[in-house]
């Protein structure tokens, strides 16, 4: 049994609006295992960049953790002290964030960008020289020209050339875990292609347990190990790529798959979902996918919800409580 | 029969500064392109940002003017229109933009901002008359029902909803040709399979013509499937023919190495994918491109020839091909299909 580095236990997150509570992520329980790329997949506003800002405890207001636990090796990490957290953002686990490009200082180079991070989270422990020294090294790493690029401003590269000092930045204090929301949405199919190379083979060289966020369910199965599905604000079904894939057992899933556009089926065969993501203000009674789907609407299922994950197969959980149908 | 749109030989070069008291420089954006459509054709515009997609559909719509060579629109040249003339064309060309927040006046309800364009070209007369219009077209793109959506504020609504509210805006004043610039792109993945096919049978119900410009080749196939496509690398068209064809015969190295870098979503072939035919994975300041063939620089293929002579854009059976090797290159294999298929 491989080895839990991190854990989500009935993890909320509510944001307080005029108009009500808006609960962007609902009660999600699931483990991280540590070496493995673990993929989360999910649609605008099913919550899963809310859901990665927990694992660093910056959900911004006026969204609050409102329940649970994010466990990491052992601890809990909502309940550590500002100095704690400091030290652990970054060297424990580091996030590349989605708009990564704009995420640099425009008015410092690189360099300075590289040194200031090592100074905000490691205190004193390491000098500048051997900061440059090892940023040059993760330079190498994303395929980077280093002198050339650290002595350079943000607005002088390229968006795929940001998007990768960023990933070489976010492992400058050798995390654990590397969070990585949306890393290639803004990026053209080619440099697209190329930073999952790259993070391929971090991952191969580093053994980093990753945890990639996208909207984009054709970029899985070229990155990923496992996959979470996320559908307003939980996640409704986690397994091994191929189970996930091949023998989806939540609707949505499968809806979703059959919806991305692809270049090799048959282009008759591709279906939307009907309907759109529910109000997460209002989420219909019971189980959310209810209204868009099948099995709801041809009467084989009554519309409950479980609300949590059920491991219907080894290693294979869903929230669907037909996932028997789903399984012929 | 004479063509909706012709562009012939269309150069577009803009003009900037690397800094405030640096020289100008010239950025060709699109260089000698020649292009047909016929009434009712759908034609995708395929490549990578930079390449000067967003740039041809600006000047199909009257929104740049090209810097040399010929437009022109039903037989006429647009920038010769006078008059009445000059406002049916711009009636018969429409556009349908990527960002639909953007592209609707966010203090206006719907009905306010759609039924202007009707007053405008007096295709209603009086509010009830818009009104009625308005409602058979929200039923055709399938918003129903429509009073539900036509009093609202462009927020209220969900991103899939205004697109299909930007599609019935350049539907309502019955164009010949709807210039669609990543209309998808910014919608969600469960949803635009729905909206290509809407277009699609737009295009196939009312005849009218689609310039589909995307990055991405996987919904070019959804709207084109009967289609033609044309990839662009720097300014330049490289290949173009049938869109079935040509993705099933990809010629051009450059529109190879495309197609191997898009994500298939299905893992055991994505993980028997091979690297990324390229040389280099940085495209060419548009500034100053490479000599020669524009794509040398990136070619695993590129010989001498390609660094001195640039590929002019040759017939090849019913596609056309810019490349000085392409009875060389190695014909594309599609390992994704052997695999599908067991």
């Amino acid at each position: 049994m491989a080895e839990n580095i991190l854990q989500f236990k009935d993890v909320t997150v509510e944001f307080k609006l005029r108009r009500g509570v808006l609960r962007a992520v609902d009660r999600v329980s699931f483990d991280v295992q540590r070496g493995e790329i673990l993929g989360i997949v999910g649609e605008s506003g099913s919550g899963k960049s809310t859901l990665a800002s927990t694992v660093l405890n910056i959900v911004s207001a006026p969204g609050e953790i409102s329940n649970g636990q994010i466990i990491y090796n052992g601890k809990d990490i909502l309940k550590l002290s500002d100095e704690e957290v400091r030290k652990y953002r970054w060297s424990d686990v580091a996030m590349v964030f989605q708009a990564a490009q704009n995420s640099m200082n425009p008015v410092i180079r690189i360099k300075e960008q590289f040194l200031e991070t090592a100074a905000a989270h490691n205190g004193d422990n390491i000098s500048e020289n051997d900061v440059i020294y090892k940023a040059r090294r993760l330079m190498e790493y994303v395929r980077l020209e280093a002198d050339q690029v650290l002595n350079s401003y943000p607005h002088q590269l390229s968006g795929g050339m940001k998007q990768r000092t960023i990933i070489a930045m976010s492992l400058l204090l050798d995390p654990k875990v590397l969070i990585l929301d949306e890393p290639t949405t803004a990026l053209d199919v080619i440099t697209q292609a190329y930073i999952m190379d790259i993070l391929r083979a971090i991952h191969a060289d580093l053994g980093i347990t990753m945890v990639f966020l996208t909207h984009d369910v054709s970029i899985m199965g070229k990155i990923a190990d496992r996959m979470a599905v996320m559908y307003a604000g939980q996640v409704v079904e986690l397994g091994t790529v191929d189970d996930v894939f091949y023998n989806s057992l939540h609707p949505y899933t499968k809806g979703l798959i059959h919806a991305a556009p692809s270049l090799t089926d048959d282009v008759s065969k591709r279906r939307p979902i009907p309907g759109s993501p529910p109000d997460l203000i209002n989420p219909p009674e019971g189980c959310r996918f209810a209204p868009r789907c099948g099995f709801y609407n041809t009467g084989f299922c009554n519309g409950e919800e479980q609300g949590k994950l059920i491991e219907a197969k080894p290693g294979h959980f869903t929230t669907c409580l037909e996932w028997e149908r789903m399984d012929a | 029969m004479e063509p909706l749109l012709e562009l012939k030989d269309v150069n577009m070069i803009f003009e900037n500064r690397a800094g405030l008291f640096a020289p100008k420089r010239k950025v060709g954006a699109v260089v000698g392109v020649d292009m047909q459509l016929n009434q009712g054709e759908i034609l995708a515009v395929v490549g990578e940002s930079g390449c000067g997609k967003t740039t041809i559909g600006k000047m199909v719509t009257g929104l740049f003017k090209p810097t040399s060579g010929s437009i022109t629109f039903m037989g006429k040249d647009i920038w010769s229109l006078k008059g009445n003339d000059f406002f049916e064309y711009r009636k018969s060309v429409q556009m349908v933009h990527q960002d639909s927040y953007a592209a609707l006046n966010p203090a206006r309800t719907i009905y306010q901002s759609l039924s202007a364009p009707l007053f405008r070209h007096k295709i209603a007369k009086g509010k009830n008359e818009a009104r009625k219009q308005l409602e058979d077209l929200f039923a055709l793109v399938g918003l129903t029902p429509a009073e539900q959506f036509l009093d609202k504020y462009p927020h209220q609504l969900s991103g899939g909803q205004r697109q299909r509210i930007l599609l019935a805006r350049a539907l309502s004043v019955h164009p010949k040709l709807i210039v669609a610039d990543e209309p998808v792109s910014m919608v969600d993945v469960s949803l635009r399979i729905s909206l290509l096919d809407l277009m699609s049978d737009m295009n196939s119900k009312f005849n009218i013509a689609f310039i589909y410009i995307t990055h991405d080749l996987a919904t070019a196939r959804y709207i084109a499937s009967h289609g033609r496509i044309a990839v662009m690398y720097l300014g330049k068209i490289v290949e173009t023919g049938n869109l079935n064809k040509v993705l099933a015969e990809p010629r051009h190295p450059y529109l190879q190495a495309l197609l191997s870098a898009v994500p298939i979503p299905d893992p055991k072939i994505a993980r028997a994918m091979k690297p990324l035919p390229l040389k280099s994975l940085d495209m060419p300041d548009p500034a100053s491109p490479p000599n020669g063939c524009r794509f040398n620089p990136r070619c695993p293929y590129a010989e001498a020839i390609c660094e001195q002579k640039e590929p002019p854009l040759i017939s090849l059976g019913e596609e056309m091909v810019a490349c000085h090797l392409v009875e060389r290159i190695p014909k594309w294999k599609w390992e994704q299909e052997a695999a599908f298929s067991k």
